[in-house]
Parts: structure tokens; sequence; C-alpha cells
């Protein structure tokens, strides 16, 4: 991707040459007019500077003398107006009270320990909150005990399966289970895959939104000193489904069926044999039946509101809020509809502006396009009025990163989520 | 001795430190890497914009320390800029760690793709990207310092002021691992029947 990028002399890479070709083409690029945008900026900066340098060296001159350009090239562009400020505005994100989310965490883990009367549960709610530290919303729940605990267990082969831990809401299902070896082989890599998770009775395929893993040793516990050839024996993982798609009506429960296939690699495999040739440990696959119930909390607004500008009109269909999430459903019909659209959007509250954690998924739903906004931030308990205010529609091209057609708004929806 | 392009590069910081357009030369040649290594440690391309405005700021207002560090290369300084900057935004914004949403990560390459082969692209790079930042930390930085920033295991090394030869080791685990998932994730059409050579790992 990179026009003058200089040979990497680090040759001999256990991948072959087009796996690395395909890693670079993975990297994202700035959208376009960013780096036209930057580089003035960065020129005014640079000839401020210089002359700011220039008046520094040379006192015993007036000011005109030193910003005179030292070469041709920086002549004209001496003019240019200085810019008010360089530096972007960082937004203001919502902050929890730490204390309190910690002193939560230390109460939650000693009532599992009680509950389950042992080291287990502890173990799980350890190794969760290791992997959910960058969901402030699954934090909440695990925090508030509204999770379950699931405990299935299923052995095929050499692995076993354990399904810890459930939760359920209007917006999003979030699973978490583990995974174990052969007792007495460590591995290098242990992993699940591929996985399907199906409503019964309905077919109904959800949607994998996230997913993270931690590696286990011998005690459970996470392993993180990586300067030692990792050795594992368990994996533990943590994955979000998308239920912002499906009927839930009256719904006290979803009746689930996973299915998932294990595999690992062992230390002494990798080590003796090369690494091509070695055997995955492959198992069969698992499956699972069982119930999470839907957590009743939710708080939702379903009347939509329009806004119109550039002679776009853009429907807030539904806001949905949950102990784990927030989700927006906008909707309009776009300008080219053979482009790909996104809103760029903000939400503020009376305590300011919600980082965007949860990202937008957008869709297409007859000749509307649609996307929702999400927000992994807690804001259930946030009363007041709420503000979604769309400042840009950006429609993406086949062409790739430089072949989008940007529309300025803004488009601005006040509301007020009922309790 | 330094090699050619290294010399080049000496003289065009050099001059960089007082004109203007040695320094968009220099900017021009970095910026799309730094945005790549920014982006995929920010969890959206509104605060990889931020970031990278930020760096090279840096970049223009210190770039005579770096005439003082004369056994740095340009691309390791700047790239241990880089880090320390996205470090500070997440210190400011107080996210914990850094991530990259696949739907968030930004527009691909693809310019000169037919639809189907640019749509096909675009799922490999974002399958790709899934499998980079599942990684765990330090062969996550390793592998985009090296595949999104471009740099040498040496300039790796200096950035994250570890040895060579750890970085060539996190490099190599991080690769197979790599490579592993996604070919389970993606199975070849064809019965792949080519005998496949592992050489050793410098």
């Amino acid at each position: 991707m990179y026009d003058e990028q200089q040979p990497n002399p680090d040759v001999h890479l256990p991948v072959p040459p087009d796996f690395e070709e395909a890693l670079r083409a993975s990297a994202p690029l700035p959208r376009s007019g960013f780096e036209a945008q930057l580089s003035a900026q960065l020129r005014r900066d640079h000839i401020q500077r210089r002359q700011a340098r220039a008046v520094l060296t040379a006192v015993d001159r007036p000011t005109e003398a030193a910003s005179a350009p030292a070469n041709a090239h920086a002549g004209p562009r001496t003019s240019a107006p200085a810019p008010a400020s360089t530096h972007p505005t960082l937004r203001t994100p919502i902050r929890r009270p730490a204390g309190h989310r910690r002193s939560l965490r230390l109460l939650v883990a000693a009532a599992i320990l009680v509950i389950a009367g042992g080291g287990a549960a502890l173990a799980v709610y350890t190794q969760m909150q290791q992997l959910i530290q960058d969901d402030a919303g699954l934090q909440t729940v695990l925090d508030r005990g509204l999770g379950h605990e699931v405990g299935l267990r299923q052995t095929v082969g050499d692995f076993t399966v354990t399904l810890d831990w459930a939760y359920a809401d209007d917006n999003r299902l979030t699973l978490a289970y583990s995974l174990r070896g052969r007792p007495g082989v460590q591995y290098a890599s242990l992993e699940s895959a591929p996985y399907a998770v199906t409503v019964r009775g309905s077919d109904t395929a959800l949607s994998f939104v996230q997913g993270t893993s931690v590696l286990l040793d011998a005690r459970g516990q996470v392993i993180t000193d990586l300067d030692a050839l990792t050795s594992a024996n368990g994996s533990m993982v943590v994955r979000t489904y998308d239920l912002g798609g499906l009927a839930l009506d009256d719904r006290e429960a979803l009746d689930l069926r996973v299915e998932l296939t294990a595999y690992g690699v062992a230390n002494r495999q990798r080590m003796l044999i090369p690494f091509d040739a070695a055997p995955l440990m492959q198992s069969s696959a698992f499956g699972f039946e069982f119930s999470v119930p839907l957590a009743g909390q939710r708080r939702a607004l379903r009347a939509p509101q329009t806004a119109t500008a550039q002679d776009i009109t853009l429907t807030l269909r539904e806001v949905v809020v949950t102990p784990s999430q927030t989700r927006l459903r906008l909707c309009f019909t776009p300008p080219d509809p053979a482009r790909q659209w996104l809103a760029i959007a903000a939400l503020t509250t009376d305590a300011g502006e919600v980082m965007a954690t949860g990202g937008a998924r957008p869709f297409v739903e007859g000749d509307q396009h649609c996307q929702d906004a999400l927000y992994t931030e807690p804001l259930f308990e946030v009363a007041g009025r709420w503000r979604l205010m769309v400042t840009e529609l950006v429609g993406f091209g086949a062409g790739g990163g430089a072949d989008q057609v940007r529309v300025a708004g803004a488009w601005l929806f006040d509301f007020t989520i009922p309790q | 001795m330094p090699d050619q392009p290294e010399t080049d590069e000496r003289a065009l910081v050099q001059r960089a430190l007082h004109d203007p357009d040695a320094f968009e030369a220099l900017y021009a040649r970095y910026v799309r890497r730094v945005y790549a290594y920014v982006a995929a440690r920010t969890s959206n391309p509104q605060d990889a914009e931020d970031v990278v405005a930020d760096i090279f700021l840096r970049v223009v207002r210190s770039l005579d320390q770096l005439h003082n560090a004369h056994h740095t290369s340009f691309a390791a300084w700047l790239f241990a800029v880089a880090r320390s900057a996205v470090v500070d935004h997440y210190r400011r914004s107080d996210q914990a760690r850094a991530h990259v949403a696949l739907s968030d990560a930004g527009p691909l390459a693809a310019p000169d793709a037919e639809p189907e082969q640019a749509l096909h692209a675009a799922e490999d790079a974002a399958k790709l990207r899934a499998l980079i930042a599942a990684l765990p930390e330090r062969q996550r930085e390793i592998v985009m310092l090296r595949y999104y920033g471009g740099l040498r295991n040496q300039e790796i090394a200096a950035v994250l002021q570890i040895g060579e030869k750890t970085v060539s080791g996190y490099l190599s685990r991080a690769l197979r691992d790599l490579h592993t998932r996604y070919t389970l994730a993606s199975p070849p059409s064809q019965p792949d029947t080519e005998p496949r050579s592992t050489p050793n790992v410098r």
C-alpha cells in the first residue's frame, strides 16, 4: 500500500509472501481529503515555528525581517492565515465514578463466591473482567449480577467445553465459555471455530458482533507473560451477538443452540516438526441447547422522528436502552443508492457527549439505508433530554478509500426516553 | 555504513528542519503508514485523525531533537512518537485499551479492483484485521508496526525498546498464529498439493 516504502530486509518469515502482502493490504486508509488538510495545517505550523526561531535568534532585527523567507519556496506561503487551533477538539466522554464501580465489583465477586461455594465461579468472574474491560455495558451487567451462570459441560475427543455464563437483553446476547485441552498437555494455541448460534424453533441465526479470548494456565489463571513460550491448558472466550434484528415480542427467554468446534496445537508438536506440517488436533463439533432469560430492564422510544437537511430526510425510528447497550436506529433514502451510506452521529445527554464505543452497523431495508448507532456506555439510568446530531452522511463507493461522497448536515433529534 | 535510502532520508530530515517543502515530502512518505498504525489502535476514524494530527504536530515541534539523536532512524523515532501519542490519547479519553471495531476501521485500499474483487478484498482485509486485533498486545503491536507502519525489525526494536531477537520471536509466533487462524477461517477452494518449506526465523 505504500508508494515509497523501502524494501523490508527481514526475510525468512514462516508465512508465504502473499500472506504478508495481504496483511499490508488490510491497513486502514484515511478518508479522502484528510492528508491534504493536515498537510496544509502542518505547513502553516512549520512556517510559524521557523519564523519564531528566526525572531529569537535575530533580536536586533525587526519582526518583518525575521519573517522574510529563508528560501524561495517558503515566501508566498508565509501569508497563510494562522489556524485558530491546530489541535483537534477532544470530545468529552461520560465517566462513571471509578470508586463506585470498584466497590460494586468486589461485592459481586464476593457474592458469586458465596453462591457457588468455591473458587471456580470467582475464576470465571476474574477472567471475564479481563475480557470485557473495553465494554462498559457488559461491565455493568457483570457488576450487577444480571448475567446467568450456565455450567453446561461437554467433552469430545481431547477437548472439554464449558458454557460458563450468558446474558441477553433486547439489544444483545453475550456468551462466555471455556475450553480445556487434554490433561497434562500444554498448548501453544487453543481455539474454537467455527460456530453458530441459532434460535431454536425458528432457524434464525444470530449475527456475531464481537469476541475476545484469553489463554489460561493449569490453575485457570490468565497467561500474561509472553516472554516465556506460551503454554496454555485452556482458554476462555466471550462472544457477543446482535439481537437488534430479532422480533422479541413478549418473550421472557431465548431458546438457543450453540455449535462450535475446538482445535489446538500442542507445544511439543510445534517444537519438533515444521509448523506448516503440524497436524491440528481438531475435535468433533460441540452442541449446546439451553435457554437464557431476557433481562426485563428496557427503556424504549418507538415513535419515529424526522429531520431534514440538504433535501434528505432522516428518520430516527427507535431508541432502545438496556443495561448492556443503547441502540438508535436511523434510516433515510440516500441521494445515490448504489453507494453504502454511513451517518456520522453524536449523542449527548445532560452529562455531555456519550463516547461512541459501540460502532455503527449499516443495513439496507428496501430503498432505505439504515444503521444502528450503538453505545456501550451505561445509559440505562440517564434521564433528561437526549440529543442525536447527525453532522454528515458519507457514501462509500466500490472504488476503495478515496471513492467517497460526503453530504454535510446537520440533522437534529431531541427526545426523552420514557422511564 | 548506512545504505542509500537511509542516507537520503537523513538528508531529507536535515532539510525538513528549515524547509517546509522537505517536511512535506517527509510527511507524504509517512502519513499513510502512521494513519494505518493509529487507526488500527483507536476505536474510530475521527479519533485516529485527531491522534495523527497530534503526532505530526509533535514532529514539527521536535525535529531538532531527532537531529541530535544520531543513532535513531527517522521511522523509528516517528513511530515512538506515534506510540506515545496513542497512549496519551487513551489516557485522556479514559479508555483502557486500544481496539478496533471492524465497522469503524475506515476505508480500505482497493482502488483498481472490480466491485466483486473489491468486496472480496474488503472482506479478506476485515478478517485479517479482526485476527490481528485478537492477538496478544505485544504481538499485535509488532505486527502493526511491521505491516502497517512498514518498519524493519531493528526499527521496531528501537520503538518498543526491546531486543531485535525478541521482536523476531514475537513476530514469528504472531505470523504463525495469524496464518493458521486465517487458513482455518478461509479454507482453500482447491487442495494445496505444493509442499511447503519452513525456513529458519531470524
